[in-house]
């Protein structure tokens, strides 16, 4: 029971998920519908693995290889600037929230295909071996410290504000736009991250869509936490534990791994009836302005 | 220093019109511009490849999957229901049209069959449009993000059923059932994977959709849901009973595509995400291009069909980069379309 526990907490995947998941959560706090998250997870993770072959022991610096650092600030840089590209079409443009996700999804798996398939050597990587102990710390800690920046800070206070109830955040001085654009870079830089993670820890390697899926799951996660960064530490170790167990279940209990796999989407819609039904709602609270489009009215000149 | 304010406006019908052909030139642009940067072809043969593909039957593939989709979205969306869940509509509506072909005895009457079988794979579409209608109605969920999870659940259910019970005795390989007896498909036309019949029917949602949204009260109360809910209920129409329609009719417009696709491109159910392809998110920013009018989606679909078609015939030595072409070149059309909305819809003003 233990080793399995301790398996969980260190597996590269699910570290890479909590991540993903926490990603989502600042993201959607600020009031965004996240959809265009997949698509940036795909772009990330074709990024992390291409850089990690053109940049390994470019530079050494102090007899280090600082190979690695380099494609993870490449890794972060791609996704927050793609992510900035979303928050303008929604903050500045006003389109609406799903429909820019959806629309940059396609685009964003096309693209993270074309350098993917244009600039990769080999298909594989060597995987970067971190100790156990050093990827499950950092799990916990990036969960802690989602959880102090957003319930526990004055920035945290705005982008919740501005998921709840845009107007009133405004009236109160919280300038809805900025306070958006800056959730989806702090959210994104954790999406970066996590997808360096999974492309160069935990995989090693690249298809053609290697992460397409990754960013839905994450969605429905943040989902079935409501939307809470502490909830969603044990939620993700939960379905971690499914998904990387789904074909020793299918042996052992004989549970077919495909419904081992829809189990986050039933399990996330069924939680969410849950809360909203009875007065868990008032704990829990919802980001309820999430996809409305904000338009702040000013006169013409 | 001068302030940028962004403010409303209202276009006139011809100019917004306009907007859209613009970004459609535009598009098919940037469609050739890439195809010929990414294959390393010639801009001539890649712009030869986009009038050949204009007037490939091939786009019928497309439109016959994708026209019925965006038809049943544009009403959902008029109605301000975000049903993004029709992509496991689709491939719920083909599970549906399997059961019927394989696993009753109307599979082997002919005609009956993919009638039934088609009426079906709607019922099938609507029941999975329910949950997310549901929960919207009764408990405020946001419908968006319940009606995506469905799809995933869709997909799931397909490759259990494709690999578990429904797999076919004679089938080694990839997982699918069987291949539905010949007395259930739709016949194609020679040469091709589609069928006239089909086209017909597609062509014949489309005008029924636009005389049911903007000839009839019903319709024109479902299209003011979008703006004001509140003065739909002063008319004395039940706002619920409204949206309930809207989100099962796009579910039985998906289902139906589903069920179609199978009886006349698949022949056999295969695994979710290859049954689904993504239709069902672009058929979501389709309806957006058609400006929610099922009318204006007939040409918007062959369009879209044919920028599809195009990125496939400039694939040189690997289907891997026309794939992803294709997906490259529909999403930055998609991602022009939105920002032409913003064009239309707002101005910017100096002060």
């Amino acid at each position: 029971m233990l080793e399995e526990v301790a398996r969980i907490l260190t597996d590269p995947l699910v570290v890479a998920l909590v991540f993903w998941v926490l990603s989502d959560i600042v993201v959607e706090r600020s009031g965004v519908i996240n959809l265009a998250l997949d698509g940036i997870i795909t772009v990330g993770i074709a990024v992390a693995f291409v850089s990690t072959q053109h940049l390994s022991y470019t530079i050494i610096l102090w007899g280090v290889d600082m190979g690695p650092i380099m494609s993870l600030l490449v890794t972060v840089a791609t996704t927050v600037v793609l992510a900035t590209l979303f928050m303008f079409f929604i903050n500045i443009l006003h389109a609406y929230h799903v429909l820019t996700g959806l629309a940059l999804n396609i685009a964003f798996y096309g693209l993270s295909a074309l350098i993917g398939l244009r600039l990769q050597k080999t298909p594989t990587i060597a995987t970067l071996r971190l100790p156990p102990p050093i990827l499950a710390s950092v799990g916990i800690l990036v969960v802690l410290s989602t959880w102090l920046i957003l319930y526990r800070t004055t920035i945290g206070m705005a982008v919740r504000a501005c998921g709840f109830n845009p107007r009133a955040a405004e009236h109160l001085g919280v300038r809805v736009w900025r306070a958006r654009f800056l959730a989806s870079a702090i959210g994104y830089t954790l999406a970066g991250i996590g997808s360096y993670i999974y492309a160069v820890v935990y995989r090693g390697g690249w298809v053609q869509y290697t992460g397409r899926g990754y960013g839905f799951l994450a969605i429905t996660l943040a989902m079935a936490s409501t939307w809470h960064p502490l909830l969603s530490y044990p939620i993700a170790l939960v379905f971690g534990y499914l998904y990387t167990s789904a074909y020793a279940l299918q042996l052992l209990y004989g549970v077919h791994s495909e419904i081992v796999n829809a189990l986050p989407y039933i399990a996330s819609i069924a939680i969410v009836t849950v809360v909203y039904s009875t007065p868990l709602h008032k704990k829990l609270v919802a980001p309820r302005a999430l996809g409305e489009v904000y338009f702040k009215e000013e006169r013409a000149a | 220093m001068p302030r940028v304010a962004i403010v409303r406006r209202e276009l006139p019908m011809a100019m917004s019109a306009l907007a859209k052909v613009f970004v459609i030139l535009l598009g098919m642009l940037i469609a050739v511009a890439l195809a010929s940067t990414v294959t390393r072809t010639h801009i001539d043969i890649a712009f030869a490849t986009l009038l050949q593909s204009l007037v490939n039957l091939n786009v019928f593939v497309y439109i016959s999957t994708l026209l019925p989709i965006a038809v049943g979205l544009c009403i959902a969306f008029s109605a301000n229901a975000w049903n993004l869940g029709a992509e496991g509509q689709l491939v719920m509506g083909a599970v549906g049209a399997t059961f019927v072909a394989l696993y009753t005895p109307l599979g082997s009457q002919e005609i009956v069959a993919p009638i039934v079988a088609i009426i079906f794979a709607a019922l099938l579409g609507a029941l999975w449009a329910l949950p997310a209608a549901l929960l919207k109605m009764f408990r405020g969920v946001n419908e968006a993000l319940t009606a995506l999870l469905m799809n995933f659940i869709a997909y799931y259910i397909t490759n259990y059923l494709v690999k578990g019970p429904w797999r076919g005795r004679a089938v080694y390989g990839y997982p699918t059932t069987d291949m539905v007896p010949r007395q259930a498909r739709i016949p194609m036309v020679p040469g091709y994977s589609f069928s006239w019949y089909v086209v017909a029917a597609c062509i014949a949602i489309a005008l029924l959709a636009y005389l049911f949204l903007y000839k009839t009260r019903l319709g024109a109360a479902l299209r003011a849901l979008g703006s004001s809910p509140r003065f739909v209920e002063l008319i004395g129409v039940s706002s619920r009973r409204l949206y309930l329609i809207a989100f099962l009719l796009s579910g039985a417009l998906a289902g139906f595509a589903g069920g179609v696709k199978l009886l006349v491109y698949h022949g056999k159910l295969v695994e979710g995400p290859i049954v689904g392809s993504g239709y069902g998110f672009t058929a979501i920013m389709l309806a957006w291009l058609g400006g929610l009018n099922p009318l204006l989606l007939i040409p918007a679909s062959y369009y879209t069909a044919a920028l599809y078609i195009l990125s496939f015939g400039l694939q040189i030595g690997s289907a891997a980069i026309g794939d992803a072409l294709a997906n490259t070149i529909v999403g930055s059309l998609l991602t022009l379309v939105l920002l032409a909305d913003f064009l239309t819809r707002y101005k910017l003003v100096l002060r």
